[in-house]
């Protein structure tokens, strides 16, 4: 519990840092390339094109997705849950790796390393909201008007930057003392995206019960389904299941208790592993 | 003279490594249960100082005395074992080539490094032109740092340094790689530090240097502080000691290291207590116990166990979860949770899911395997009684043109028993 604190302390006292780190490493990237900020977008665009392209087309008439109608309805919903999950898997896979990759710079200076997932957390937002906007694009296609339900984007935003900070805490330790733990995880991540509901919905009527809700547990499938009730389907408050939102909340408080501890515990030896 | 500002305060501080061979050792030695067998390197053991505003303090030693150790620490990058470092004010140190990313221009360093000092963009922009005026890099400024000689990498470092505005400056070792004319205008600069009341440390090998700029010196030995005093006092003993040591043997000299280098990988805080117990009753035997009680924490390592309450709080936590998840795979409803909990395991039987799945109209269970609406060998087709061209070619999906031209019929008359041929549309 205090080590909660102290880390939730020490991230206030270097937001600014973090910001301005983050929007330094967004305009460094791509620097050298003649396109420069193009390429932040180009390879998502393009897989999110693909996709839709490849499964909208060719489901778009199906009744096997109970949550979308007609082909547009299908873009809109492929286009959200991509976005959503590249966001998530591009600030997992780096914020995991940002502690052994910045420990021998970082080691010299004053800067708390618990900010230093989120510096790579909050990299990833400029792509996500441009990434978003064209989602929105999408969105527009298809009937649907703005409403007071779309006032939920703030909660499930905040409730995906909560679970991304805590994971990448245990993530980026874990990584540390355990090199071989990131080429599992981002292989594990790589494949998700098939298993979060991003592109074959994990509800249809073609799974087994309990597989469907298996599926269901996973914390990436809370949000991006959160994400789409908020902004595409049936107008539902975010409380409407009770169970799965303390879920939710139950794995993110065991992910920060614990990633805040092992944080603290190891955080003075992390040089020595690296 | 007035006493100033105490900046830096080390009490017992000690500073262990573990001497593990491979990674998976390493992680091992962080836990006791584990680690019992991987010795353990003090580094420094058993420091203890007071640092002034307005001192600047060189510390000498040979190699591996634990002076960068101890500078670390001072800087508040890695926490000391045990004891206490207090430390009032913002610290900077200065090492060379560090913290700096290769593939970036000396430019783009400096604003990385600045940003993670706190600078916000208008006090770089503010502070650049100055800082490359001092590091008098040039036009390679904007060349990858990569491509720089260690002497520009040092001189980078220090120019950047320089303008953070730090109260506690370390310097690491910085001074001696670049040439001379830089070095005095490095030295210049840091008397200036001086004068702003800044506390200063620096290490470096050059006697020369120490006697220019400090005025006090700590001189680190194998992990302890042999003397610690004004620069007239410590560098003479240095010098003797120096001297002395120069003359040994190959032999004597690896022999005296070997020695040292054992005792400090034997050392345990208990024998850290038992000195300070010691050197307490010959100062004041009156006061010695009350000390003793008073500085018990400063030999105890840090627990890094987690707290009772949170190890409680973790695992309620982690059974509710565990519980909810149960709940929400069986699709259960709260009632039925609160009514007979251990449904949560006993509805996993297999029976049990299947009733499940019937509820919910998932596949294997109500939608039985749609059955063909008619039967046919291939594509030949036995008419049954009562049944018309046109019934069949509803049927099949299959115009009723399409059927008459496949077999060559003249009307739409079909008798039961006729074979017909169903044509595949394509």
């Amino acid at each position: 519990m205090k080590d909660i604190l102290k880390i939730f302390k020490e991230l206030v006292k270097s937001w600014p840092v973090v910001q301005r780190i983050a929007r330094y490493n967004n305009d460094q990237t791509y620097r050298e390339n003649y396109l420069g900020d193009f390429w932040h977008f180009a390879d998502p665009a393009l897989q999110i094109g693909i996709m839709i392209l490849m499964f909208a087309v060719r489901n778009g008439s199906d009744n096997g997705n109970p949550h979308a109608t007609g082909l547009a309805g299908y873009i809109a919903w492929i286009a959200l849950g991509m976005v959503t999950y590249f966001f998530m898997q591009a600030a997992m896979q780096k914020s995991a790796k940002s502690i052994q990759s910045q420990i021998n710079m970082l080691s010299r200076m004053k800067f708390s390393l618990s900010a230093i997932p989120m510096t790579e957390i909050i990299t990833e937002l400029r792509r996500y909201f441009v990434m978003l906007g064209m989602a929105f694009f999408a969105i527009l296609f298809m009937n649907v008007k703005p409403s007071i339900y779309w006032l939920q984007f703030f909660y499930y935003f905040f409730a995906m930057m909560i679970f991304l900070y805590a994971l990448s805490l245990v993530t980026s330790t874990i990584t540390v003392l355990v090199p071989d733990f990131y080429n599992a995880y981002t292989a594990v991540l790589r494949v998700g995206m098939w298993v979060s509901g991003v592109i074959i919905p994990v509800d249809s009527p073609k799974f087994p019960l309990l597989l469907s809700n298996i599926l269901k547990l996973n914390p990436l499938y809370y949000i991006i389904q959160g994400f789409r009730e908020t902004l595409l389907e049936n107008p539902v408050w975010f409380w409407h299941n009770i169970t799965a939102n303390l879920l939710f909340w139950g794995i993110v408080i065991i992910l920060l208790t614990v990633g805040a501890h092992i944080h603290m515990r190891f955080r003075n030896r992390f040089m020595d592993f690296v | 003279m007035v006493e100033k500002k105490v900046t830096v305060a080390a009490n017992h501080v000690t500073k262990r490594f573990d001497l593990a061979e491979r990674q998976s050792d390493k992680v091992k030695a962080v836990f006791k249960f584990w680690g019992k067998g991987i010795p353990n390197f003090w580094a420094v053991k058993g420091v203890s100082f007071e640092a002034h505003a307005g001192e600047t303090i060189g510390v000498i030693g040979t190699n591996g005395s634990g002076k960068s150790t101890l500078l670390e620490m001072v800087a508040g990058l890695t926490q000391p074992t045990s004891g206490q470092m207090t430390i009032n004010g913002s610290t900077s140190i200065i090492a060379i080539g560090a913290g700096m990313r290769p593939k970036l221009t000396g430019r783009a360093n400096i604003r990385l490094k600045a940003l993670m000092q706190g600078m916000t963009e208008k006090e770089i922009e503010a502070k650049m032109d100055d800082i490359i005026e001092f590091s008098e890099l040039g036009d390679f400024i904007d060349q990858p740092v990569k491509s720089y000689s260690s002497g520009m990498k040092s001189k980078l470092g220090f120019a950047i340094s320089v303008y953070s505005d730090a109260d506690i400056v370390i310097i690491d070792e910085a001074l001696s790689v670049g040439d001379p004319t830089f070095t005095q205008k490095s030295m210049e600069r840091t008397k200036r530090f001086k004068e702003e009341g800044k506390t200063i440390f620096f290490v470096s090998h050059s006697a020369a240097q120490m006697r220019q700029m400090a005025d006090r010196v700590i001189w680190m030995h194998y992990g302890d502080i042999r003397m610690d005093g004004p620069i007239d006092e410590v560098m003479p003993e240095y010098d003797r000691f120096l001297k002395h040591f120069n003359r040994f043997s190959e032999n004597e000299r690896l022999a005296y290291q070997k020695r040292y280098k054992e005792a400090q990988k034997t050392f345990t805080l208990g024998h850290l207590k038992q000195l300070e117990r010691n050197r307490q009753m010959l100062l004041d035997p009156s006061t010695a116990l009350k000390r003793q009680k008073e500085d018990e924490h400063s030999f105890t390592e840090g627990s890094e166990k987690m707290g009772w309450f949170t190890r409680v709080f973790l695992i309620v936590i982690t059974i509710l979860t565990v519980g909810l998840m149960n709940k929400q795979l069986l699709n259960m409803s709260w009632a039925n949770v609160a009514a007979h909990p251990t449904h949560l395991i006993t509805n996993f039987a297999p029976s049990k899911l299947a009733q499940l799945n019937q509820r919910h109209g998932r596949i294997g269970t109500t939608n039985p395997a749609e059955t063909p609406v008619y039967s046919a060998t291939q594509n030949t087709y036995t008419v049954k009684d009562g049944e018309t061209l046109v019934g069949i070619a509803e049927k099949a999906n299959i115009s009723v043109t399409a059927i008459m031209e496949a077999n060559q019929m003249m009307d739409q008359v079909v008798n039961p028993g006729q074979e017909i041929i169903l044509p595949v549309e394509r």
